[in-house]
């Protein structure tokens, strides 16, 4: 009977985890239009910023998507990692 | 217990928990992964002509957020979307009713659903059968709409002048769509209806991208004569039309009625003679858009000569305004009725109705009579002055223009001069090339409400003949050249044959014109004098011609190249060396190979003050031979493009000597490939990113073999050539093309060198990596760090020593962490994450400022191999 619940435990999370990153990557959709719109010339315009303020600013928003992913991998494969160790 | 009570709760709360996830990620994941059409999104704009589709990220009963456009279509066919497109019956099943012009993203598969149509008569839905075509664009058609309007005082009263603005109107071919597929790009699409009945009416709605384009765009369908389906013998359309367009009249002026080459105004006039538009013609053509009444009478006059008004008249019969046309010209041969909204009427020989109208203006006598050159002038000189003689009475020349004509009658050289006053002797000049040619003047004089233009009664000829080049005779008898003969020893004259070639052309020309004159002769003369006529100007010649005296071997006089004379002669004095003082000497030319060379020009200059010149050219044993003193050092220099000149001094006391034209060393050598064949090819990576121009540069060396052919070709993945080029230098050299990338997800780069035959390949594939989709990389977050601290930092922080301590700062925070968290004490396991972390840091980002490149780099691997060498010696 343990080894059944923690099979189903395991089969679970392995699911959870799936939709967690299901998820990120639908919400990374959103990300990159704001991204999009942040970088070019209605926003920060980062292909020629005017201020240091605004370089710095891009700065941020060229790492939004790569951070937001490795959020996404960090907290998908934790919970899976997490329940495995268990 | 407990415990197992808490368990058996809590399972089918979990269970419900976890099912309803699941359905809630089924909803958000097909969304996401299957793109349905229905929650596409259409937005209009230009007044509806133009669609947005765009794809929907969140659909919950309606769009609640939009995602990336999908594509455009714009109305094409109509001017609006209220306004009926007006097709002939003759359309049905072959020429499209109604098109947009898309242009889509990505091909969408089935993204032309069906079209609904609905008749306008009975607002109700019918079936009508139909096909999708796409249109592919065969040409422009040229129409004139009018523009601004200006109001300008006659003779007769005030009217209106109006512009004519030129537009192009594509015209398509249509060809039938296989499918329901959108291609991505641009295209044309468009609906031909087969079964179009005459008189109807209906709106057509298409459905792209699952969505219904709901603004009208409604279509009316006529006759092509005009006619209706019933017998009126006016040809009275039926009242079931819809809206008509304003019609506009196109006349053909033909030169057989109106007796003139040209016009420049027309003028549409009713019968009190008030003129109701004027227009431009274009060329024969004129367009006029007047709205004329029911059943009035009109006329068209434009001016022809100058003192001679021509017309026409016709009734607006069955007319009115914006509502109804129909024409009635006055055809004798019996044809009553107009072709149509639009179509090309050529006048008749037979006119009735005629009127005299009124001029507009005084007349005034223009004459216009060529001077000079005569008629069927003939000359050798290219620049010709063309003069005539201008006269004009109660009235003002304004300008001049020389018009020359080539053989097939094309206007080919124009010379245009302002000039005023009442008489003017007009002189201008043109440079023509070699050929018949005609010539006229078109002379524009004004008076006080006229403008007239004419050319003059009768065009001249001229013809520009080539250049001559002879033996002097009476005709030809202004000497351009001279040859004399002397002996080479006693320089005392000789008399001496000739016999060869000379070719020759004008030097304003290219040798492609160049004509050619042989010398034969047997007789000793004492000189051969070649001559042209008077007024040839420099002519450029080619020698090649052997010569020779009693006791004198023969000599050729081949120097390989043009020489430029004139009417100022030149004398050339050609030295014969008699048998008992020469010899003859064979040299033979060679590469580094030993392989002959023919076609070296070799040249043997005795090295004194009277430097006489022997030379030719190697056959194809690379063998020349010329009969030299031997007693005399000679200059012997050897040329052949692609190799260095070769100069040596020799006295030619041998019959024969070898030449050896050394290799080209400037070129890099590469791979050796073949023997003595060395080759190399960029760029050197394999992968190139898209949508970047890259140099493909193929350098190729011999020093063994000489290279008949060596060349370049790039082609993409659909195997389409790219570019190309080649070369034919015997030791080889550079093959450079420019290629852009684009698109492209290979290139395949096949070089090839020829040598005797023998053709050697080597390729070099090329992946061509895509940049789609990176910007939000964290290539992209680097290399705007990168491109910041080199345009002068932010915040006082710039590559150099700012940044190299920040970067040091990371690395030695990064490296004791790592050591601390994972236990890693070991020097060589800090060196190692200390060298990973300055190779990601220089090598990958490029952010460390350093005097060498890479030195910080190479001193840790430096560093990191000494620690593992300890490391491992101390076991």
């Amino acid at each position: 009977m343990k080894s059944k619940r923690g099979q189903s435990t395991l089969f679970i999370s392995i699911v959870i985890g799936v939709m967690l990153f299901m998820v990120g990557m639908i919400a990374i959709n959103f990300i990159t239009d704001a991204v999009d719109y942040g970088r070019g010339t209605s926003g920060l315009n980062c292909a020629s910023p005017t201020t240091d303020g605004v370089k710095v600013s891009c700065l941020l928003v060229d790492g939004l998507v790569p951070y937001f992913f490795l959020i996404v991998i960090s907290a998908a494969g934790g919970y899976f990692i997490s329940k495995l160790l268990i | 217990m407990k415990n197992s009570q808490e368990i058996i709760n809590r399972k089918p709360i979990g269970k419900f928990i976890l099912a309803s996830l699941i359905l809630m990620m089924g909803v958000l994941l097909i969304n996401s992964v299957v793109a349905f059409d229905f929650d596409n999104t259409v937005k209009y704009s230009n007044d509806s002509m133009k669609i947005d589709i765009n794809n929907c990220n969140l659909w919950v009963g309606t769009c609640l957020i939009e995602g990336a456009k999908l594509g455009t279509a714009t109305l094409e066919s109509h001017t609006a979307v209220d306004v009926p497109r007006i097709v002939p019956l003759s359309d049905s099943g072959v020429n499209a009713v109604m098109w947009y012009e898309m242009n889509f993203t990505n091909a969408y598969t089935n993204g032309l659903g069906d079209v609904k149509f609905t008749d306008l008569y009975t607002g109700k839905p019918e079936t009508k059968k139909y096909h999708y075509v796409q249109g592919i664009i065969t040409g422009y058609e040229t129409v004139y709409d009018t523009g601004k309007c200006t109001s300008v005082i006659g003779k007769n009263g005030t009217y209106d002048s109006c512009e004519q603005i030129k537009r192009l109107i594509p015209q398509y071919k249509w060809e039938t769509i296989s499918g329901k597929d959108i291609l991505k790009g641009d295209n044309i699409i468009g609906i031909v209806v087969d079964d179009l009945v005459f008189g109807e009416s209906f709106d057509a709605v298409f459905t792209i991208a699952g969505q219904e384009i709901t603004k009208h765009a409604p279509v009316s369908v006529y006759d092509a004569h005009g006619k209706s389906a019933t017998t009126d013998t006016h040809g009275e359309p039926s009242k079931k039309f819809g809206l008509w367009i304003t019609p506009k009249l196109n006349i053909t002026l033909q030169e057989a009625v109106i007796n003139s080459p040209s016009f420049t105004k027309c003028y549409v006039i009713n019968s009190s003679s008030d003129i109701i538009e004027t227009e431009t013609p274009v060329d024969i053509n004129v367009t006029l858009y007047s709205n004329l009444t029911q059943n009035q009478r009109y006329a068209i006059a434009c001016n022809g000569s100058v003192t001679t008004w021509k017309y026409m008249s016709w009734d607006c019969d069955g007319g009115g305004t914006g509502t109804n046309l129909n024409w009635s010209m006055g055809y004798e041969d019996g044809y009553s009725e107009c072709s149509g909204l639009t179509g090309t009427r050529p006048f008749g020989n037979n006119i009735v109705g005629i009127r005299s109208i009124q001029n507009q203006g005084s007349s005034f006598t223009f004459t216009n009579s060529l001077n000079s050159p005569v008629d069927n002038y003939k000359t050798v000189t290219k620049t010709n002055w063309f003069s005539t003689d201008l006269n004009i009475v109660s009235g003002n020349l304004t300008n001049a223009t020389l018009q020359i004509w080539n053989g097939t009658g094309a206007l080919t050289y124009t010379n245009f001069t302002t000039i005023s006053g009442a008489s003017n002797s007009t002189n201008l000049s043109m440079k023509l090339a070699v050929g018949n040619y005609t010539w006229n003047y078109y002379a524009c004089g004004v008076n006080s409400s006229a403008v007239s233009c004419i050319n003059a009664n009768a065009s001249r000829a001229i013809t520009i003949t080539p250049p001559v080049f002879r033996l002097c005779n009476s005709t030809n008898n202004v000497s351009y050249l001279n040859y004399s003969f002397e002996d080479e020893t006693t320089f005392l004259h000789i008399n001496a044959t000739m016999i060869g070639s000379f070719m020759y052309y004008d030097s304003a020309d290219d040798s492609s014109t160049a004509q050619t004159y042989s010398v034969t002769s047997t007789d000793y003369n004492y000189s051969y004098p070649f001559c042209s006529i008077s007024d040839s100007g420099s002519i450029k010649v080619k020698s090649d011609f052997q010569y020779a005296s009693v006791g004198y071997p023969s000599r050729i006089l081949n120097p390989g190249g043009y020489s430029t004379y004139t009417s100022a002669t030149t004398n050339t004095t050609l030295y014969l060396l008699s048998t008992a003082n020469g010899i003859y000497t064979s040299f033979q030319v060679i590469n580094y190979a030993s392989n002959p060379l023919q076609g070296v020009s070799v040249n043997a200059t005795e090295n004194n003050a009277y430097s006489i010149t022997q030379s030719g050219i190697t056959d194809s044993a690379g063998i020349i031979t010329l009969f030299l003193n031997p007693i005399i050092a000679h200059i012997v220099t050897a040329f052949l493009t692609g190799y260095p000149i070769s100069i040596s001094t020799i006295t030619p006391t041998q019959t024969s000597y070898t030449i050896m034209l050394g290799t080209n060393t400037s070129i890099n050598p590469g791979v050796e490939t073949s023997k003595g064949v060395y080759t190399n090819i960029l760029p050197a990576s394999q992968y190139l990113s898209n949508k970047t121009t890259y140099s493909f540069n193929f350098t190729i060396n011999s020093t063994y073999y000489g290279l008949n052919k060596y060349g370049i070709l790039i082609q993409s993945n659909s195997s389409t050539d790219l570019a190309s080029s080649n070369g034919t230098t015997a030791t080889g050299g550079i093959i450079n093309v420019n290629i852009n990338t684009g698109e492209n997800t290979t290139l395949y780069l096949t070089t090839f060198y020829n040598i005797n035959g023998t053709i050697t390949y080597l390729q070099k594939t090329y992946t061509i990596l895509s940049s789609q989709n990176s910007q939000w990389g964290v290539s992209t977050l680097f290399s705007d760090l990168s491109g910041y601290l080199a345009s002068g930092g932010f915040f006082g922080l710039q590559m150099g020593f700012g940044m190299n301590i920040i970067i040091f700062m990371i690395i030695f925070l990064i490296t004791g962490i790592v050591s601390w968290k994972f236990g890693l004490y070991s020097p060589m396991a800090v060196a190692g994450i200390i060298f990973a972390l300055v190779y990601i840091f220089d090598w990958v980002l490029g952010l460390i400022t350093e005097p060498i490149t890479h030195m910080t780099t190479f001193i840790t691997v430096i560093a990191l191999a000494a620690i593992i060498i300890k490391e491992v010696s101390s076991y």
